[in-house]
C-alpha cells in the first residue's frame, strides 16, 4: 500500500506543534506508548485523537488500516485555521486513492452509477465497510467482513422503501428468501462457505442481470453455480440446455429457472424425500417449457412430450403421489439432458436399456424397441401409434354399439314396465309362498367373491387413470397411497382369478357346474327369443316369449362376463409382469395390453351398470333388489312370468321322480 | 285387479301441477345450463356448452329458463294470495310445531323405539320442508340471478365484493338446490320402493284411497267427517 505524504499538511502540522502545552503532552504520550509494545500510533494521530474520540479498547484491535495516518485519508483538511476545516472527500475518494481496482470496479457497478432515481442508492466504501474500524482477517483466514454481508446488503434490499424507489421491480424480500433458502439457511448455521449475496453478484462489480458483464446475467449464471458446484457445472456444461444458450437462445434454462433465485432449497428440506423434491422441480420447471407450444413449433423440439407422460403409467402414479415411479429427470438426467441422438445421452437407444434397467432391472433390448413417449391421439406418426390409435377407434365404437343397444334395450323394457305401473298391474297383491332354488350356496359365492373384487377393481383401476378427481383424494392422501391403490388392485385381482379358475374346474368337472353350462350354452331359440322380445317390447306381439333356465339377457351377461375376464386378465397379468413381458415381446405389446385394459374396464363397467343393476336393482318389477344372489330363491310367480319352459321341465321331473 | 276401481282423491289441482312441470323443467334447464358454467374445465361440460351453442348460446337458454322460472313463481306468488282454493291449500303448508312433533315420531318409528308410524295431514313434514325449501331457494336465486344479469346496473349500487359474494351464492346455492332435489325430491318421488318407479301424482293429480289413509290419515278423517256432514 502506497503512503503519500502531503508536504503542505506537515507544515501545518509544524505552526500547531509550537504550543508548548502540546510538546508536554506530547512527550508523556510518548514515553507512554514507548513502554506499551503493542503501540504503533504514530504522533500525528495523538493530535487528533486529542480531540477526535476514539474508543480505548478498539485501539488494540487487529484493523487493517493501523499504521496509517488520519491525514493519509482525510487529505483535504487544513490546518491554517482553528478548528480546522472539515474533509470534504467522500470516503470512494479517499479509498479509490489507494483501492484503485475495487475503485473502477464500484464506479462502473449499479452501485456506483448516480442516475438521479438512484442517487441516495449509490454506495461510498464505508456505507458497507464501515469507517475507521475495518478489521483484519482472523487467525482462520476468514475476513470478518463476510459474516456481515448479508445483513449489510439487507439493509436496503430487504426494505420496501427501496423497492418503491427502484420502480418495484426488484424482490420485495430478497433478503428473507435467502435467509430460508440452503444457502442462506447454513450460513446463518456458522458454514462461511455456503454462499452469500456477493458470491453470486460480485462485491464491487455488482451489476443489473440485464447487463452482459453481470455475474448474474443468464449467460453468466452456470459460470458463476459453478463456481461451488463445479461437477455439476461440468455435467450442464455438456447439456443441450448449455449448448443452446451459447447459441443465443435464451429461453433455454439456466441454474435459476429450475431451482430458483433466491429461494433455493435443500433437494432434502423439510419432511420431502430427494425424490420429491426433485420431482416438484422437474414436474415445475420441464413442463414450463416443454408444455408449450412455443418450442416445438420454433424449435421443432418434439411435441406432447408432458402431456404423453402425464397420461403414460409414470405420469399417473406419479400425480397421485406415487414416488417409485419414472419422472422427466429420471430417464433423462437432470443436469446432463441430452438429444436421443447424442451417444452420451441416456435416452440414446443404446444407452436405454440401462436407465429403464436403473428400476427394471430385467429391461432388455426390446425396451428399446419401442416409441416410449406415446401418444393415442394421432392417426399419423410412426406404425405403433397408428396400431394403437385404430385398437383404441375400434374400442370406442365397440363401447357405444354395445352400451347404447343395451340402454335402448332396456330403456324400452322399462317403458313397458311403467306403463304396467300406471295400470296397477305391476304387482300383483299376493306374492306366492312357493319357491324353487335358482343358485345354490356354491354358486352365491361365487357371485358374491366375483361382486366384491369386480367393485375393487374397478374403484382402484379407474383411480389411477383419474389421479386429479376428488374421489381419488384418499389415494393422494393417506401416506404412500397410491402404492396402497396397486396393492389392492392386484389383491382384488388375485381374487377375481381364484374365482374364475374355481368357475373353470366347476363347471367342468361338477355335475351341477355342467347343467349350468349346458343351460348356459346360447342357442338359434335366444335370437328368436331377443326379436320377439323387440317385438313385444314395441308393441307388435301382446306376449312376452317363454324363456328356459337362463334367457338371451342372462346369457349375454354370461358370455360377455368371460370374455372380460379373460381379456382384463391376460392384459392384466402382462401388465403386472411387465419386465418379464419385455423379455419376449417388444414395447408394443404393452401398450396395447395398457389400451385394451382401460376400455375394456369402460366396457364392463358401463355393462354392468347399463345391464345388470338394471335387471337386478332398477327394474320394476324387482325393485329394490332381486334377492336371489342373497337366497338363491325364486318365486312361483316369478319363475311363471320368467322362466315358465323351466318350470315345466322341474315339474316334469318331480312328476317322473314321485311315480318312479 | 281392486286398485283400478278404488276411489280416489283429488290432491294436485290442474293449476299446481303445470305450474310443477314449469318449475321442473325450467330448473333442470337452468342446471344443466349453470353446472356447465360451474365446471366449465370438464369434458362433460364442454360438450354440453357446445351442444347449447356456445357460451352465449348457454347464456341465452339459462335466461330463458330464468324468465320461465320468475314466471312461474309470479304465478304461484298470485295463485296462493287471490285464489281461495289456492289460498286454502297455502295455509295447510305453512310449517307449524307438529312439523316437529311429527318429525321426531318419525325418526323414534325408524329407530324401532316406537312402532307407529306419525299420522299426517295433507302435507307431511317431508313435502313442507321441500316446498319451503324450493321458496327460499327461488328467491335466493331470483334475485343474485337478477343482480348477476343486470350487472351494470347492480355494480352501480354493490361494490365489487358484493359482486363476488353473489356470484359465489348463485353457484353454491344451485348445487345446494340440485342436491336436495337430487337427494330428498328424487327419492320421494322416484327411488323409495313404496313408489318406484315413480308417484303419478303429479301426472294424475289423484291420489287412491288406500295411500291416503296410509299416508295423510288426518286429512282422509277430515274428508270423511265434511262428507258425512
Amino acid at each position: 500500500m502506497k503512503r503519500r505524504v502531503n508536504k503542505n499538511r506537515i507544515a501545518d502540522f509544524e505552526k500547531r506543534k509550537i504550543d508548548f502545552e502540546s510538546i508536554l503532552i506530547l512527550s508523556s504520550f510518548l514515553l507512554f506508548f514507548f513502554f506499551s509494545p503493542f503501540s504503533v500510533i504514530s504522533a500525528d494521530e495523538i493530535l487528533c485523537i486529542e480531540c477526535h474520540d476514539i474508543p480505548e479498547k478498539d485501539k488494540n484491535m487487529n484493523y487493517v488500516h493501523r499504521g496509517i495516518d488520519c491525514v493519509d485519508c482525510h487529505s483535504d483538511i487544513s490546518f491554517s485555521e482553528d478548528p480546522h476545516t472539515r474533509s470534504k472527500l467522500s470516503s470512494r475518494q479517499i479509498c479509490g486513492n489507494c483501492h484503485t481496482r475495487e475503485y473502477e470496479l464500484l464506479q462502473k457497478s449499479v452501485h456506483g452509477k448516480k442516475k438521479s432515481a438512484f442517487k441516495s442508492y449509490a454506495l461510498e466504501c464505508s456505507d458497507c465497510h464501515g469507517n475507521h474500524l475495518i478489521i483484519k482477517e482472523d487467525e482462520k483466514k476468514v475476513s470478518a467482513m463476510r459474516v456481515k454481508i448479508p445483513s449489510i446488503c439487507a439493509e436496503c434490499h430487504n426494505s420496501v422503501k427501496f423497492v418503491e424507489v427502484s420502480g418495484g421491480v426488484y424482490s420485495r424480500k430478497v433478503y428473507v428468501q435467502y435467509e430460508n433458502s440452503v444457502h442462506g439457511e447454513s450460513f446463518g448455521k456458522g458454514v462461511l462457505a455456503a454462499a452469500i449475496c456477493t458470491d453470486c453478484h460480485g462485491a464491487h462489480n455488482i451489476r443489473n442481470p440485464a447487463d452482459y458483464k453481470s455475474t448474474v446475467a443468464r449467460n453468466s449464471i452456470a459460470q458463476t453455480c459453478g463456481n461451488c458446484h463445479y461437477g455439476i457445472f461440468i455435467k450442464y456444461k455438456k447439456s443441450i440446455h448449455y449448448a443452446a444458450l451459447q447459441k443465443g437462445i435464451s429461453r433455454s434454462p439456466v441454474c435459476t429457472d429450475c431451482h430458483g433465485i433466491h429461494t433455493i432449497t435443500s433437494i432434502e428440506n423439510g419432511s420431502d424425500s430427494v425424490i420429491d423434491a426433485e420431482r416438484k422441480i422437474v414436474f415445475d420447471s420441464c413442463v414450463r417449457c416443454h408444455d408449450d407450444v412455443r418450442l416445438s413449433k420454433e424449435y421443432q423440439v418434439a411435441p406432447q412430450r408432458v402431456s404423453s407422460y402425464l397420461q403414460s403409467y409414470h405420469g399417473l402414479a406419479a400425480r397421485q403421489g406415487e414416488t417409485t415411479v419414472a419422472d422427466c429427470g429420471s430417464c433423462h438426467g437432470v443436469h446432463m439432458v441430452l438429444p436421443s441422438s447424442n451417444p452420451e445421452s441416456y435416452v440414446n437407444k443404446n444407452n436405454l436399456s440401462t436407465t429403464c434397467g436403473k428400476c427394471h432391472p430385467k429391461a432388455s433390448e426390446n425396451f428399446a424397441s419401442g416409441v416410449i413417449h406415446i401418444t393415442k391421439t394421432q392417426s399419423g406418426g410412426n406404425d405403433s401409434e397408428k396400431i394403437l390409435f385404430y385398437i383404441k377407434w375400434i374400442y370406442i365404437f365397440l363401447i357405444i354399439v354395445t352400451i347404447s343397444g343395451m340402454f335402448i334395450h332396456n330403456f324400452l323394457d322399462f317403458i313397458q314396465k311403467m306403463k304396467l305401473h300406471f295400470q296397477g298391474k305391476l304387482h300383483s297383491e299376493k306374492r306366492s309362498e312357493v319357491f324353487y332354488e335358482r343358485l345354490n350356496l356354491n354358486e352365491r359365492i361365487q357371485h358374491f367373491f366375483l361382486l366384491i373384487s369386480f367393485i375393487f377393481l374397478v374403484v382402484t383401476g379407474f383411480a389411477l387413470v383419474f389421479p386429479d378427481s376428488w374421489w381419488t383424494l384418499p389415494f393422494r392422501i393417506i401416506e404412500g397411497g397410491a402404492s396402497l391403490r396397486g396393492l389392492i388392485h392386484r389383491i382384488a385381482a388375485v381374487f377375481l382369478m381364484g374365482t374364475a379358475l374355481y368357475h373353470i374346474y366347476f363347471i367342468t368337472a361338477t355335475e351341477r357346474g355342467r347343467f349350468e353350462l349346458r343351460s348356459m350354452l346360447p342357442s338359434d331359440k335366444d335370437l328368436k327369443d331377443m326379436l320377439a322380445n323387440f317385438a313385444f317390447l314395441i308393441g307388435l306381439k301382446n306376449e312376452k316369449p317363454k324363456y328356459d333356465r337362463f334367457n338371451y339377457i342372462e346369457k349375454s351377461e354370461y358370455w360377455a362376463l368371460i370374455w372380460g375376464t379373460a381379456v382384463m386378465v391376460i392384459t392384466g397379468l402382462i401388465l403386472w409382469f411387465e419386465e418379464e413381458t419385455l423379455l419376449f415381446f417388444p414395447k408394443i405389446v404393452i401398450d396395447i395390453a395398457e389400451l385394451v385394459h382401460y376400455y375394456e374396464a369402460w366396457l364392463a363397467t358401463l355393462a354392468i351398470i347399463v345391464w345388470h343393476i338394471y335387471y337386478v336393482v332398477l327394474n320394476p318389477s324387482v325393485y329394490p333388489m332381486n334377492w336371489c344372489w342373497l337366497t338363491g330363491k325364486i318365486s312361483l310367480d316369478e319363475m311363471k312370468e320368467e322362466h315358465p319352459i323351466e318350470l315345466e321341465k322341474r315339474e316334469e321331473l318331480i312328476h317322473i321322480q314321485e311315480t318312479g | 285387479m281392486t286398485k283400478e276401481n278404488q276411489k280416489s282423491f283429488s290432491r294436485f289441482n290442474i293449476i299446481f301441477r303445470i305450474q310443477h312441470i314449469l318449475l321442473m323443467l325450467s330448473s333442470i334447464v337452468l342446471g344443466v345450463s349453470g353446472f356447465a358454467l360451474l365446471w366449465h374445465s370438464t369434458e362433460v361440460a364442454k360438450m354440453i356448452i357446445s351442444i347449447g351453442g356456445g357460451y352465449t348460446g348457454r347464456a341465452y337458454i339459462h335466461r330463458i329458463a330464468a324468465i320461465i322460472l320468475i314466471f312461474d313463481g309470479l304465478w304461484h306468488l298470485l295463485y296462493i294470495l287471490f285464489s281461495k282454493d289456492a289460498h286454502n291449500e297455502f295455509l295447510k303448508i305453512i310449517p307449524s310445531f307438529s312439523d316437529f312433533k311429527e318429525l321426531a315420531k318419525a325418526v323414534s318409528y325408524y329407530l324401532s323405539n316406537n312402532k307407529e308410524f306419525p299420522k299426517f295431514k295433507k302435507f307431511n313434514f317431508i313435502q313442507k320442508f321441500q316446498y319451503w325449501g324450493v321458496v327460499l331457494g327461488m328467491m335466493i336465486m331470483i334475485l343474485s340471478g337478477l343482480a348477476l344479469w343486470f350487472k351494470d346496473i347492480s355494480m352501480m349500487i354493490l361494490p365489487k365484493w358484493a359482486m363476488d359474494v353473489l356470484l359465489t351464492l348463485h353457484g353454491r346455492e344451485g348445487l345446494l338446490a340440485f342436491l336436495v332435489l337430487f337427494l330428498w325430491h328424487q327419492y320421494n318421488v322416484h327411488l323409495n320402493p313404496s313408489v318406484f318407479p315413480m308417484d303419478k301424482i303429479w301426472l294424475t293429480g289423484r291420489i287412491s284411497e288406500d295411500r291416503l289413509k296410509k299416508e295423510h290419515y288426518l286429512e282422509y278423517e277430515e274428508i270423511i267427517k265434511t262428507n258425512l256432514n
